[in-house]
């Protein structure tokens, strides 16, 4: 080497064969190594590669980066084949142990069910939805509900997915061929009847975590008391529906009614259909009106052409506000402001809903940025429940949810309850001493001794 | 953020957790990213992720990043973002300081999806013994500059990369590691470290207590952490390629009532 004079070569070995601390190898030793494994492999661009030997060397001996990983935990191969088959196969029929004979119950139950690969379509062109395959996962779920004799499921539709911190859930909405059974006593214990069948619990939910294999469990019935407390809560759902609700103030149910409350709340909110779709009858119930078509994109993508489809849920926790009965005779007691709670009636437009953080409510998803292009899908995407969306295009519309189930709104801790009122009587301060006890008469006090001795 | 897959791939992993974008949008993205990485000159540019808007003009974020390098402070951000509300015409996002940081966090209202929007600050942020000022003199700030703090803060606090997919090579530079083999125990969160803090940084482990959300699908191989500090910030990991990566999609806003909701 030029510069380089004799009898510095070998003090140059030297330095480079000094053995570093850390791991025992030498720059001799490593440029070795290098040097033969490009002889052995003669890559192409062998002083590209170089930098791999960087590489290699950074990475030797670390743990973290070794070259072979051993899988975790062993691929599933059972459950894994009988979640495929939950999800395609036909449903097993129960035999009767004796005869040998199908059940009778066995029977593949009829139902009806949205479309929900097609509204699926619908929400991804608007930027919404859970991806393709997860809503086909989906779909064959809902069928393994739909057909399972035991719920008796009459029409159903996804209502959608509640992220969990550890698991999350899929929610169906569906209707029952029998009236679910009464949970139970209906008052509670302020006196407010449970809407049964109506209102907050006009339809069932189903939910599971796992799709293919999970077991779908029915939600029960929602109680004015447990909306009024989930009102005041802001959680994150956990994923199991037996945990604790542990909070102030004190949820009255586990997480399956805290869930079912939320449910409650979103579908009382955000359940939109464009105007139009439905009528009210004399009655007060909703009837989808035959043969409608929802109008163009352009005219949908105004808030005005959207109407709430469920009844407002009442600061008493019920659609229809309860008023106790005045007892006979018994002056008529003026209305509490929450009796006296007038909410938008059916079908109100979006338009007049209450604006969010001085916001409009709800914003407006079109599928393209370009007016002019044809066959557009609009939809509305809800501010105050970030994750609820609706779609419409021709005679199909739709809603879901997805999302932490919790409203956007500042958690305001509830205050703790007030204090008991002290004893009514006036306390006055005394210097005085208490009065003296008078000595117990005697024979009295010999029999008190024998009763506390037994 | 960091994605060691493309951009299809990663929204294919993270649509089972709503994280989509409308047909329109990744038609758009497809041919406007790599235009806008040729106009920066920047080696790489990915989707960051979504603001979400109350009046449904989204922002959509790109992150340009060239070699990040670790200096004796930390590891040295070279990172650039860029906005766009129509997917097309991408923007740069000036970085703000600290001052300006600390303001926005004050806000918690959504982003108005007007960039030129200005809020006013609320009272407490004036100075102690002032008199209220009028709105007028009140301090401002504008949306961009709130987006700009938004994306600071949930790139510190979020942004994950699998543990031994970086090295720092001779000139201490941070590249992906070509012999990455995967992690051992994908299920865990220590398995996965901060993007920020380097190679050798701290995991996802040693962050507060639940402020993360790890699940993993035994099926799929795959395991998602959704971070709970900021809700729509979801992380995949795929166990198979290895592939990850990570995109946001929300408010922008810090959940501040973490605390009360676990």
């Amino acid at each position: 080497m030029p510069g380089l004079q004799e009898g510095r070569v070998e003090e140059s070995l030297a330095f480079l064969q000094k053995t570093s601390s850390k791991n025992g190898q030498s720059v001799f030793d490593h440029f070795v190594d290098v040097v033969q494994q490009i002889l052995e492999e003669r890559p192409n661009q062998a002083v590209d590669l170089l930098e791999t030997s960087y590489l290699v060397k950074r990475s030797k001996g670390r743990s973290d980066s070794g070259y072979e990983i051993e899988p975790a935990q062993p691929f599933p191969v059972e459950d894994a084949k009988q979640g495929l088959k939950n999800l395609l196969g036909k449903p097993e029929v129960k035999l009767d142990a004796e005869t040998g004979e199908p059940l009778e119950d066995a029977a593949v139950n009829e139902y009806e069910c949205e479309d929900i690969m097609g509204n699926a379509a619908l929400f991804s062109l608007v930027g919404a939805g859970l991806g393709e395959s997860e809503v086909y996962r989906i779909a064959l779920a809902a069928r393994r509900l739909g057909e399972d004799a035991q719920h008796g499921v009459a029409s159903l539709r996804f209502f959608g997915k509640f992220f969990g911190r550890a698991a999350d859930y899929f929610v169906f909405e569906a209707t029952l061929r029998e009236p679910p059974a009464t949970i139970g006593e209906a008052a509670e214990k302020d006196g407010i009847p449970v809407e049964q069948g109506t209102g907050p619990n006009a339809a069932s939910y189903f939910v599971c975590t796992e799709l293919a294999s999970g077991p779908f469990t029915r939600l029960p019935d929602v109680r004015p008391g447990q909306i009024k407390v989930a009102r005041r809560l802001k959680r994150f759902l956990t994923g199991c529906l037996d945990s604790e609700v542990s909070a102030y103030p004190v949820f009255p149910g586990k997480e399956a009614e805290y869930l079912r409350a939320q449910i409650a709340r979103i579908a009382a909110t955000t359940l939109v259909c464009p105007a139009g779709a439905f009528q009210a009858s004399e009655e007060g119930a909703l009837e989808k009106v035959e043969g409608f078509a929802a109008p163009p994109a352009s005219e949908l993508a105004s808030i005005e052409s959207w109407a709430h489809r469920s009844a407002h849920l009442k600061k008493q926790g019920r659609t229809v506000v309860w008023r106790k009965e005045p007892e006979e005779g018994a002056e008529e007691i003026p209305p509490t402001p929450e009796e006296a709670e007038e909410g938008p009636g059916a079908l109100a437009t979006l338009d007049k809903d209450a604006s969010v953080e001085g916001g409009p409510a709800w914003g407006i998803l079109r599928s393209s940025i370009n007016p002019a292009v044809k066959h557009q899908v609009a939809g509305v995407r809800s501010n105050l429940w970030p994750g609820a969306y609706a779609v419409a295009r021709g005679g199909v519309f739709a809603s879901l949810y997805i999302g932490w189930g919790v409203k956007h709104a500042p958690f305001v801790p509830m205050p703790p309850p007030v204090p008991a009122e002290e004893y009514a009587q006036e306390l006055l301060e005394s210097v005085e001493l208490p009065p003296k006890p008078q000595p117990p008469p005697v024979e009295e006090a010999e029999a008190g001794d024998g009763e506390d001795a037994e | 953020m960091v994605h060691q897959c493309s951009l299809d791939a990663a929204l294919e992993a993270l649509a089972g957790q709503g994280l989509v974008l409308s047909k329109e949008q990744k038609v758009i993205l497809e041919c406007s990213l790599p235009c806008k990485q040729t106009e920066a000159g920047v080696q790489r540019l990915s989707l960051w992720g979504k603001l979400i808007t109350r009046s449904a003009k989204d922002y959509l974020i790109a992150e340009g990043s060239s070699d990040q390098f670790v200096a004796a402070a930390g590891l040295f951000p070279l990172s650039r973002y860029y906005f766009s509300q129509d997917g097309m015409q991408w923007s740069d996002l000036d970085p703000v300081n600290a001052d300006v940081t600390a303001r926005a966090s004050l806000l918690t209202s959504q982003l108005t999806g007007d960039p030129s929007n200005l809020y006013l600050l609320p009272e407490k942020m004036q100075e102690e013994g002032e008199a209220p000022a009028a709105p007028q003199k009140r301090k401002k700030i504008t949306e961009l500059q709130r987006i700009s703090a938004m994306i600071q803060g949930i790139s510190t606090l979020t942004a994950l990369v699998p543990k031994g997919s970086q090295l720092l090579d001779a000139k201490n530079t941070v590249k992906t590691n070509k012999l990455f083999a995967g992690v051992q125990y994908p299920e865990k969160l220590e398995s996965y470290l901060h993007a920020k803090d380097g190679p050798d940084g701290a995991n996802a482990a040693e962050d507060v207590r639940n402020t993360w959300a790890i699940q993993r699908d035994p099926t799929k191989q795959q395991t998602i952490c959704r971070s709970l500090m900021y809700p729509g910030y979801t992380f995949f990991y795929d166990e198979r390629q290895p592939a990850w990566g990570d995109l946001y999609v929300g408010t922008g806003l810090r959940n501040n009532d973490l605390i009360f909701m676990l």
